[in-house]
């Protein structure tokens, strides 16, 4: 139980914000009880913290998979969700989520894991049973379809980050 | 990006982008690869894009803060409900074994006891049997 609340202290916020990006806010928040619930189902692998985080987004990207795989089951439309972000980055939001929604989905998990959640690609590797050379393509191709999405988006043209 | 910018997605160097990519990642980088592929005009646009793209899902994720001290005591109670569940189970374990292992006893001896109340009589005698001395009064054959 000590364990489990080291990590559940440690990587909470990472998990949840990954997990947001593939189930939305409401969702994000159940599935992020229910990974650490396993945690303190299970015993946590002798390794060190990098390990450990890598095996928590495994156990968070299966709980997510499943939790896609039902609802697509259910037909409920998976939407992704954000919070109140600011009007003048309202529109890069829509855009981005937009492209994160047409990526493929695995290269959504490599590329959410490494932006959001800030993994290394040796972390990612082990969370998405990649080689680490996969892991490099896989971002290398979400990053320039997201960048090709957004550089043709009107509303990214307007925010100088993209001009 | 500017519209008058080489259209540059095409010609990217596929090798120089990971080294880039790696360098904004944290990850190790080989200097010479790094110097070689920032020489490369649109390679150090991607790096520049790699940093907006970053911000952009900076922003993205601001989200509203969730109330992690509710989880804090949802695992507290985990430990609670756990501890719970132990006894309960070790109480019915122990039950269990208990009515397993220990030998039957014996039945317990009955006595009944008849108290008689003060009220009570004895019944009257149907036939009245006289002993007298000298009289020989064993049964003999035939006789009842």
């Amino acid at each position: 139980m000590a364990d489990a609340d080291v990590l559940f202290t440690a990587h909470r916020d990472g998990i949840f914000r990954y997990l947001c990006r593939i189930v939305g806010q409401e969702d994000a928040r159940e599935l992020t009880q229910e990974v650490f619930l396993r945690v303190t189902r299970t015993e946590v692998p002798e390794t060190d913290d990098g390990g450990r985080r890598a095996w928590l987004f495994r156990i968070a990207r299966n709980l997510a998979l499943n939790h896609v795989r039902d609802d697509r089951r259910r037909g409920v439309a998976v939407e992704l969700k954000d919070g109140s972000a600011a009007p003048a980055t309202q529109a890069i939001a829509v855009a981005l989520r937009e492209a994160l929604d047409l990526l493929n989905p695995v290269d959504r998990d490599v590329f959410l894991m490494r932006e959001v959640s800030g993994l290394s690609y040796e972390e990612i590797s082990f969370a998405c049973q990649l080689t680490p050379d996969a892991v490099r393509s896989r971002l290398h191709r979400a990053r320039l379809q997201l960048r090709g999405a957004l550089k043709g988006s009107p509303d990214a043209r307007a925010d100088p980050s993209w001009r | 990006m500017r519209d008058d910018e080489p259209r540059e997605s095409a010609e990217l160097n596929e090798q120089s982008c990971l080294v880039v990519a790696a360098l904004a990642d944290g990850e190790a980088v080989e200097p010479g690869a790094l110097r070689t592929a920032l020489d490369d005009p649109a390679v150090r646009n991607y790096l520049v894009d790699l940093i907006a793209l970053r911000q952009s899902v900076g922003r993205m994720s601001d989200l509203t803060p969730v109330q992690w001290r509710e989880r804090q005591s949802f695992l507290s109670r985990i430990g609670w409900m756990a501890a719970a569940a132990a006894i309960v189970v070790s109480l019915t374990a122990g039950y269990f074994a208990g009515q397993w292992t220990v030998e039957a006893a014996p039945a317990p001896t009955v006595e009944t006891f008849v108290t008689m109340g003060p009220a009570a009589t004895a019944p009257k005698p149907t036939r009245v049997v006289t002993l007298r001395p000298g009289v020989n009064w064993t049964e003999k054959e035939g006789e009842q």
